[in-house]
C-alpha cells in the first residue's frame, strides 16, 4: 500500500475515532476534545494530499484551520465556563443536548 | 496571482462593517452611553447598506484575486445582509438597555457576524468560504450566549456550540477530499476540474459532506436538532438576526458551491437536497402546529422556511433567482415578526419567549402593532399579496420548471398546514384584551424599525418587480475575472 | 509518493500512537486522561506533518495544539472541578450503538473510497519536497500566504477578534451582572 492511501485512511480512521466520541460521550469538553480530534484528522488529510498534490493549498488550509481551532477554542471553552457558574456540571444530558 | 488582481472595493462593504465593528469596540472603552454606541452601529450598517446599493448600480464585477467576487449574486446577498443588520439594530437599541446587556460586545460582534456573512456570500475559494462561515459561527456563539446571567440561554450557547463546531468538521473534511479530488481549492478551478474527473469517488464523497455541513448550518432535517433550543435561549433580538442572517449566508454559500460548481453532478444531488427539502418542511411545520410559545413556533417556522428554500436550491439555476427573492423576503417578515415579539416582552417573565396568551386582545391595545404582526404572519403563511407569497410562488415554479413537481406540490401542502398555526396567532390577538395585561414596550427605534419590515413587506409584494429584475441571471458571472 | 523502508516504519509507529492517543480520548472515565490522550495524538501527528515536509506546521502543531489548546483544556478541567469524576455514565446502550454503527458505515466508505482511488487524483502541482528543500519550507509557505492568500489571511485575523472579544464577553459576564 502506497504512503498516500495509508495516510488517507489512517486519518478516516482518526476523524470517525472523533466522531464515535461526540456521539457516545456526554461531557462537554470530551466532546469538545473529541471535536479537535476530527479536525487535527482533517489536517491530516490537506497535508497528506498538499505532499501528494505537490501544492502548498493543503498546507495553507492546515494553518487555517489551527487560527480556526484556537478562536473556538476560547469561545467553545468560555460558554462551559460561564454556564459552570451557574451550574456545577458539564454533563450535556443536563442541558438536554438531544432534546429536538 | 500577484497583488495587481485584487480589487478592494470588491470588499468594500465587508470592510465598512468591520471598520464599524472596531469603532464600537473603541467607543465602548470611553463611553458608556448603549444607546449611542448602537446609533454608532447604525451608521456603520447604514453606510453598507448604501454602499451595496451604490455598488449594485456599478457596472463590472470587481474581484479579490480569486478569493472573493463582488459579482450580483453577492451583492445581493450583502443587501438582505445589511437590511437585515439595519433591522436587527433598530430592534435592538431599546431591547438591550432593557435586559441589560454588554452594548459594546453586542453590536460589534454583531457587525462581525454580518461580515462574515457577506463573504461568505462572495467567497470563490474554499478557504475563503471556510474562514468566513467560521467568522460568522463563532460570533453568534457568543451571542447567543451573551445573557450571561440566564442558564437558559448558556445552555443554549453550548448546544450551538457543540453542534456547530461538530458540522463544521465535517464540511472541512468535505473541502479535504474535494481538494484531493480536484487538486486545488478555488472554486473556479474544482468547476473546471469537475467535469474531467465526474463521478471520481472522492469528488462525490468530498460533496456529500459538504452538503452535510451546510444541512447543519442552515438547519435543515435532520440535521436540525439545535435549532428550536438555541432560537428559543437566546436574546430575542439575536435570534432575529441568526434566524435571518445565518440562514441566507448558509444557503448563499450552498448555492454557488451546488450550482455553479456542480452543475454537471446535478443528478447527484438533486435527489438529497430534494429528500432533505420534504423533510424540513413537512418537520418543521409539524412541530410547529404544537408550540404554546409564540418564540419556540417561530423557531420551528424557520426551520419550515428552510425547507422551502431547499425546494429552491434542488430547482438548480432555475431557482436561484426564486431563492435570493426568498431570503429578502424572509428577512423582512421574520425580523418584524420578532420585533414585535421584542416590543411584548417583559425582561424577567419572557426570558423563554412570549406565551401565545399574551398575544390576546393586542388589537385592543396596540392596534399599530397587532397590524404589523398581522402582515408579517400572513407573509410568512404566504398569503398574496404580501412578500412571502412571491417568495414561494417563485421557488415552487422554479421547481416545477425543473421537472420536481412533487416537491412543489409537497410545498403547497405545507403551506396550507403552516396557515394555521401563524393564523391561529393572529386570531389570539383579535380576542378581548385581559384587564391587567401589561403596556407593551414603546420605542422610537422599534417602532421604525417594525415599520421598515412591515411596509417593505407588503411592497415586496405588491411591487415583485423591481427585487425580481435585481436577482434575475446573478450567475451569469460567477467567479468574477 | 512512495516511502524508504524506514519512512515506512515510522509512519505506522507514528499512526499507532496517533490512534491510540484518540482511542484514549474518547474512552478514558475521566476528563484529565481525555486530555493527556488528546495531547500524544497532537505530537505523534507533529511528527508526522514533519515527515511530510511540512515542517512549519509541524512545529505549529506543537506550539497551538500541543501548548496552547491542550494547556487551556486542562485549565478550564480543573476550574471546573477536574478531580471529580467527569461524568455519570454513557449514553443508552440503544444510542450509542446506533452512533457506533452510523461511524462504522461511514469509516467502511471512506475506506472503500480510499482503496478505489486512482492514485493520480488532481493535478500536480510544482512544490515536490525537492523544491521545498531547495528554497525552505517558510519562505515558500510565508510568501504563497502573504501574496495568493492575503484576505484569507486577514480573514483569520478577523477570527481571532471575534474569539477574543467573545471569550473575555463570556468570561468577565459575572461582574457586569453583580452591577445592578
Amino acid at each position: 500500500m502506497d504512503a498516500i492511501r495509508y495516510l488517507l485512511i489512517l486519518s478516516a480512521v482518526l476523524f470517525s475515532i472523533g466522531a464515535a466520541g461526540v456521539l457516545i460521550r456526554r461531557n462537554a469538553l470530551v466532546i469538545f476534545m473529541c471535536i479537535e480530534i476530527m479536525l487535527n484528522a482533517v489536517n491530516l488529510t490537506f497535508i497528506a494530499l498538499s505532499r501528494q498534490l505537490q501544492s502548498l493549498d493543503g498546507q495553507i488550509f492546515v494553518f487555517m484551520v489551527m487560527a480556526v481551532a484556537a478562536a473556538e477554542v476560547a469561545i467553545g471553552l468560555g460558554i462551559i465556563v460561564s454556564i459552570f457558574r451557574h451550574k456545577p456540571t458539564t454533563d450535556v444530558d443536563d442541558v438536554s443536548l438531544l432534546k429536538g | 496571482m500577484n497583488i495587481a488582481d485584487v480589487q478592494i472595493v470588491s470588499i468594500l462593504p465587508q470592510t465598512l462593517l468591520l471598520a464599524a465593528a472596531l469603532v464600537v469596540f473603541l467607543a465602548d472603552l470611553v463611553w458608556k452611553d448603549r444607546k449611542g454606541i448602537g446609533l454608532l452601529a447604525l451608521a456603520g450598517v447604514l453606510a453598507t447598506f448604501v454602499a451595496t446599493v451604490v455598488m449594485l448600480a456599478g457596472p463590472g464585477v470587481p474581484t479579490f484575486q480569486h478569493m472573493a467576487a463582488a459579482d450580483r449574486f453577492a451583492l445581493v446577498i450583502s443587501l438582505v445582509m445589511s437590511a437585515a443588520a439595519v433591522l436587527a439594530v433598530l430592534v435592538s437599541l431599546d431591547y438591550i438597555v432593557r435586559v441589560d446587556l454588554p452594548a459594546g460586545e453586542y453590536y460589534g460582534l454583531l457587525l462581525l457576524a454580518a461580515s462574515g456573512m457577506m463573504f461568505l456570500g462572495a467567497a470563490t475559494h474554499l478557504m475563503t468560504l471556510f474562514l468566513s462561515l467560521e467568522i460568522l459561527s463563532i460570533a453568534l456563539y457568543a451571542l447567543a450566549g451573551i445573557r450571561t446571567t440566564d442558564i437558559r440561554a448558556g445552555e443554549a450557547a453550548l448546544k450551538y456550540f457543540l453542534l456547530g463546531a461538530f458540522a463544521s468538521a465535517f464540511l472541512l473534511y468535505g473541502m479535504a477530499l474535494l481538494y484531493g479530488a480536484t487538486g486545488t481549492t478555488s472554486l473556479a478551478g474544482i468547476a473546471a476540474a469537475v467535469p474531467s474527473v465526474q463521478t471520481d469517488p472522492m469528488l462525490i464523497a468530498g460533496l456529500a459532506l459538504l452538503l452535510i455541513g451546510f444541512a447543519f448550518k442552515v438547519a435543515a432535517v435532520p440535521f436540525h436538532m439545535w435549532t428550536p433550543d438555541v432560537y428559543q435561549g437566546a436574546p430575542s433580538s439575536v435570534t432575529a438576526f441568526m434566524s435571518v442572517g445565518a440562514k441566507a449566508a448558509g444557503f448563499a454559500a450552498l448555492v454557488r458551491v451546488l450550482v455553479a460548481v456542480f452543475p454537471t453532478l446535478y443528478a447527484w444531488w438533486v435527489w438529497p437536497v430534494g429528500v432533505l427539502a420534504v423533510l424540513t418542511m413537512t418537520w418543521g411545520n409539524l412541530a410547529a402546529l404544537a408550540q404554546g410559545n409564540v418564540k419556540r413556533m417561530l423557531a420551528y417556522s424557520s426551520i419550515a422556511h428552510a425547507g422551502y428554500i431547499l425546494v429552491g436550491v434542488a430547482a438548480g439555476e432555475a431557482g436561484v433567482s426564486g431563492v435570493l427573492f426568498y431570503l429578502m423576503a424572509y428577512a423582512l417578515m421574520n425580523i418584524g415578526a420578532f420585533a414585535v415579539l421584542i416590543a411584548l416582552e417583559r425582561a424577567e417573565e419572557d426570558a423563554a419567549g412570549v406565551e401565545l396568551e399574551r398575544m390576546r386582545g393586542l388589537f385592543h391595545r396596540r392596534p399599530w402593532l397587532a397590524a404589523a404582526m398581522t402582515v408579517f404572519m400572513f407573509s410568512l403563511a404566504g398569503m398574496p399579496p404580501l412578500a412571502g407569497f412571491f417568495g414561494k410562488l417563485y421557488v415552487f415554479s422554479a421547481a416545477v420548471r425543473s421537472g420536481l413537481l412533487v416537491l412543489a406540490i409537497i410545498g403547497v401542502i405545507n403551506s396550507v398546514i403552516s396557515a394555521y398555526y401563524y393564523l391561529r396567532v393572529v386570531a389570539r390577538m383579535a380576542l378581548a384584551a385581559p384587564a391587567e395585561e401589561a403596556e407593551p414596550a414603546r420605542c422610537p427605534a422599534l417602532t421604525i424599525g417594525t415599520g421598515i419590515a412591515a411596509v417593505g413587506t407588503v411592497l415586496l409584494g405588491i411591487y415583485p418587480t423591481w427585487l425580481l429584475n435585481l436577482v434575475q441571471g446573478t450567475l451569469a458571472v460567477l467567479f468574477g475575472g | 509518493m512512495t516511502a524508504t523502508p524506514l519512512e515506512t516504519v515510522l509512519f505506522i509507529a507514528f499512526g499507532a500512537v496517533a490512534i491510540a492517543g484518540a482511542l484514549s480520548v474518547i474512552l478514558a472515565r475521566h476528563a484529565v486522561y481525555s486530555a493527556l490522550g488528546m495531547l500524544v495524538n497532537f505530537v505523534a501527528l507533529a511528527a508526522m506533518y514533519i515527515m511530510l515536509s511540512a515542517e512549519f506546521l509541524g512545529i505549529a502543531q506543537l506550539i497551538v495544539y500541543a501548548g496552547a489548546i491542550v494547556v487551556l483544556f486542562l485549565f478550564a478541567l480543573m476550574l471546573i472541578g477536574g478531580r471529580r469524576p467527569a461524568e455519570q455514565g454513557r449514553l443508552t446502550g440503544g444510542l450509542a450503538a446506533a452512533g457506533s454503527a452510523l461511524v462504522v458505515v461511514f469509516l467502511a466508505e471512506i475506506a472503500y473510497l480510499v482503496m478505489r482511488l486512482t492514485g493520480t487524483a488532481g493535478a500536480k502541482g510544482t512544490v515536490t519536497p525537492d523544491v521545498i528543500a531547495q528554497l525552505g519550507h517558510i519562505q515558500l509557505l510565508g510568501a504563497t500566504l502573504l501574496l495568493e492568500y492575503i484576505l484569507p489571511f486577514e480573514l483569520a485575523s478577523v477570527l481571532l477578534l471575534v474569539g477574543i472579544v467573545g471569550a473575555v464577553m463570556l468570561a468577565r459576564a459575572r461582574r457586569q451582572s453583580r452591577q445592578e
